[in-house]
């Protein structure tokens, strides 16, 4: 490869065809770093005079009188490719040691003497003083002796996993959490999408390695069975305003201020909808009738719904605190019933972390369809961050969540987009380019870009690798 | 695989291999080499031909005493058509010369079909020095000619290359008349002989063979010498106000100094409505010229010049890549250094793009 010209931050190199190199490759050009972003032929007038002229008349009714040698020589300037690659930085010497330190203010290099070339991922993460275990679920993208890449849990904060459908991001997300189980992490995982349920099984359904790290939370099941436990809201760890929207009880009705009274008499003890239907069958002034009968009537509603009841939730994060993962099935929930389940599992990790003093990776599927309004998502990514609760984020539409996930993102992990208005989108988090981020468009399925704390900032092209043992479900069902 | 067959069937390929030894000389050392200037963001400009200084006759005839043949274009499906064509182009200088290349097409349209088949005679490198041109040119001219050159010394080193070209091309071309059988053959130039590199004898044998051949021998040129007499302008110009299709001539008998130089009739044509104005030889065998003229219109209809003869010059043209990778070629082959600002000078053309 030689050196060809600077072009802002980006260098232009000329490869032959017989030099391996692609898109996500790391160039090495005297202790300047810069990443491939674009593979073109030079687009001359001179060369695409050339390829004309031999299109007149097709190779095959062609017949060349040449020395091979010249042919071959021919054939190597038509086929020379121009390399674009976005300067990432330098190599720096630090305690005898090399490391890459982003940015570039000298260029100190030669078009005659220095010779670019592909810097091995293997010396890449070292300057980026990253450090992987065997069981890697990733491998980089790579013409030279591509390596595992891990995604460590101590590299975690606020993730986005995005990418179309059909591309890899949902199997990447539970390959992740699989991983984050086998580091000892304990992950919470909003199901809004039913596709976390099979997990614990094997390709024929089987229970599998992972069956013992998970437990799996539905509103709908009326008794335990297995790992697999009915979801309910304690009533007394739910505010009478909760309540009261679940039950539909509106803020301007008498029976609204009643209930807040039981729940301010009952504050730090206790109590469940037999309580709630003791203290209305209790309310014998005639002018409390009506409170009472709307009271009781709400009560049995709220016994039909299954989900206020005794839960011991502290028990089940207890239970997985050395690796694991509580699983809630969010499907096929009313929006009503979703908001208030999800400010309770939020409250409820909110205070183990606090007590506990350990870190929770919260994986929530589309949040955007039941983390209500901006608010609440500030309070995931400030608040909840600040004490150790960990949001991935996994969407389809990185346009649908409020714009700070984005931009307080650590990690951005992006699967195959088309769609350049989404790709317009993701480039305002400043994590990556636009040129890096218009690969996403050529990328196959399984394959992402990865940049942020997982990779000390430096954008990865990463092959996912396959997962044996566990049914990871999540294609989409056929038709017939 | 079909069109595999078809193109092997096709195959000419002429034993050129006592040209290429001659090219090859192995008596050259190493040394330094000052490549052209190639601008990637330019099309190449083939070195234009020689254009015989000896064929500057005046043609005493005016417009009015000639009599305007209208052309009426011809399917020419039914015929074999065959044109041929060559380019020289320089590579470099070195201290006692230049570095050249040469190369021919063939062009070939078999009968009732309408693709067309290509096969080229090179590029062939040739080094010519202060030092070779004289042997270079003896052998090559020999080899060709069967005798040897009227003046055993070469031209410059730069007109020696269109030489070698040409005889090159007459090689290819007198070989081509010999195979092919009731063709149309295309020529690019004249039918002159007895030119500093063109001898009547070599010439009039082609034709010969043309014509026994059956073959239709067409020498088209865009440009020629021979001018009339009344106004010194080119012969061309007697079709100036010509709208249509339609040619003069022969000329031959209203060519002052009676040269029997000219080996074949002379006429001026123009194929197509608004097409360009072209000097065409036709042997004297050939006694239909009308024929020939509806067929070239025939084989002219888009831009007034024949199809095959047009693939001819395109295919034989080097593009900048190719001087570029044959520039490369010579400094390998002839072991040749090239110094650094020149480097720095082929590839400035890539920085500004």
């Amino acid at each position: 490869m030689h050196l060809l010209t600077k072009h802002e931050d980006k260098l232009l190199v000329i490869a032959s065809r017989d030099e391996s190199v692609r898109i996500g490759d790391v160039l090495e050009a005297d202790g300047v770093i810069s990443q491939v972003v674009d593979i073109g032929f030079p687009d001359l007038p001179g060369i695409q005079e050339h390829i004309l002229r031999q299109s007149l008349i097709p190779k095959t009714n062609t017949k060349e009188n040449t020395e091979e040698e010249i042919r071959t020589m021919f054939g190597s300037i038509a086929d020379s490719r121009i390399v674009v690659s976005k300067i990432r930085g330098h190599i720096s010497s630090s305690d005898g040691k090399d490391i890459f330190k982003p940015g570039l203010t000298d260029f100190n290099i030669s078009r005659e003497t220095t010779k670019p070339i592909v810097l091995p991922p293997k010396k890449l993460v070292q300057l980026l003083n990253l450090n992987f275990g065997k069981n890697t679920i990733a491998t980089t993208i790579s013409s030279e002796d591509p390596i595992g890449f891990d995604f460590l849990p101590n590299h975690f904060g606020i993730s986005l996993i995005t990418g179309q459908k059909g591309y890899g991001k949902s199997y990447f997300s539970k390959r992740l959490l699989l991983n984050l189980i086998e580091s000892g992490a304990l992950v919470i995982v909003f199901d809004i999408n039913g596709e976390y349920g099979d997990l614990d099984k094997d390709e024929n359904l089987k229970p599998n390695d992972y069956s013992q790290h998970f437990t799996f939370l539905e509103r709908s099941r009326r008794q335990p069975q297995g790992n697999r436990l009915p979801f309910r809201i304690p009533l007394n760890q739910i505010s009478s305003f909760e309540f009261c929207k679940a039950v539909n009880i509106f803020e301007n009705q008498a029976t609204f201020a009643t209930l807040i009274r039981f729940w301010n008499e009952h504050a730090g003890q206790q109590f469940d909808l037999n309580d709630v239907r003791d203290f209305a069958n209790g309310l014998n002034d005639h002018r409390e009738q009506a409170v009472r009968e709307t009271i009781i009537d709400r009560v049995r509603t709220a016994e039909t719904m299954n989900l206020f009841g005794p839960m011991d939730w502290t028990q089940i994060l207890q239970s997985h605190q050395e690796g694991g993962a509580v699983v809630i099935s969010l499907a096929r929930e009313h929006s009503y019933l979703l908001s208030i389940m999800v400010r309770f599992i939020l409250r409820s990790i909110e205070r183990w972390v606090i007590e506990r003093q350990r870190g929770i990776a919260l994986f929530l599927e589309e949040a955007q369809n039941y983390v209500e309004g901006d608010d609440s998502f500030r309070d995931l990514l400030t608040r909840m961050r600040h004490i150790g609760g960990y949001p991935v984020f996994i969407t389809n539409d990185p346009q649908t969540l409020p714009p700070e996930v984005l931009s307080l993102a650590d990690n951005v992990v992006c699967f195959k987009f088309e769609s350049e208005q989404v790709l317009s989108h993701i480039s305002k988090s400043g994590k990556i380019d636009e040129g890096t981020l218009k690969n996403l468009k050529i990328l196959e399925s399984g394959q992402c870009l990865c940049v942020g704390k997982f990779t000390n900032d430096f954008p990865f092209f990463l092959q996912i690798g396959k997962q044996d043992g566990v049914k990871m479900a999540g294609e989409t069902k056929p038709l017939v | 695989m079909g069109l595999l067959q078809l193109s092997e069937e096709w195959v000419l390929m002429f034993d050129t291999s006592l040209l290429d030894e001659i090219l090859v000389d192995a008596t050259i050392k190493s040394e330094k080499f000052e490549p052209d200037l190639v601008d990637l963001r330019q099309p190449v400009m083939a070195r234009p031909k020689e254009v015989s200084i000896e064929d500057n006759n005046l043609v005493d005839i005016r417009m009015d005493e000639l009599e305007i043949n209208k052309i009426s274009s011809k399917s020419t499906l039914d015929k074999e058509i065959t044109a041929i064509d060559s380019t020289s182009m320089t590579l470099g200088r070195i201290p006692d010369g230049l570095v050249g290349v040469i190369r021919t097409s063939i062009v070939t349209k078999r009968s009732e079909e309408q693709t067309q088949f290509l096969e080229r005679y090179g590029p062939k490198v040739i080094k010519i020095t202060n030092q070779n041109r004289d042997t270079l040119y003896k052998n090559f001219y020999t080899n060709i000619f069967g005798t040897t050159p009227i003046s055993l010394s070469a031209p410059d080193n730069l007109k020696l290359l269109d030489r070698i070209r040409n005889l090159y091309e007459r090689y290819i071309q007198s070989e081509l008349i010999k195979k092919s059988k009731c063709a149309i053959i295309l020529l690019d130039g004249s039918l002159i002989g007895d030119s500093i590199d063109n001898r009547k004898k070599f010439i009039d044998g082609m034709i010969a063979s043309a014509e026994e051949n059956n073959n239709s021998l067409v020498a088209i040129s865009k440009f020629t010498n021979l001018s009339l007499k009344h106004n010194r302008r080119s012969i061309l110009s007697l079709l100036d106000f010509q709208e249509k299709a339609s040619f003069v001539g022969p000329l031959n008998n209203y060519i002052e100094q009676k040269d029997s130089r000219y080996c074949g009739y002379i006429f001026v044509a123009k194929m197509s409505i608004d097409g360009p104005i072209f000097r065409v030889d036709i042997p004297k065998y050939i006694k239909e010229p009308q024929q020939i003229f509806d067929n070239l219109a025939g084989m002219s209809k888009y831009y007034g010049y024949p199809e095959e003869l047009k693939f001819a010059h395109s295919t034989c043209i080097h593009s900048s890549i190719e001087i570029l990778a044959l520039q490369a070629y010579a400094i390998g082959k002839y072991n040749m250094t090239i110094e650094e600002n020149l480097r720095n000078m082929i590839f400035a053309p890539f920085t500004t793009g």
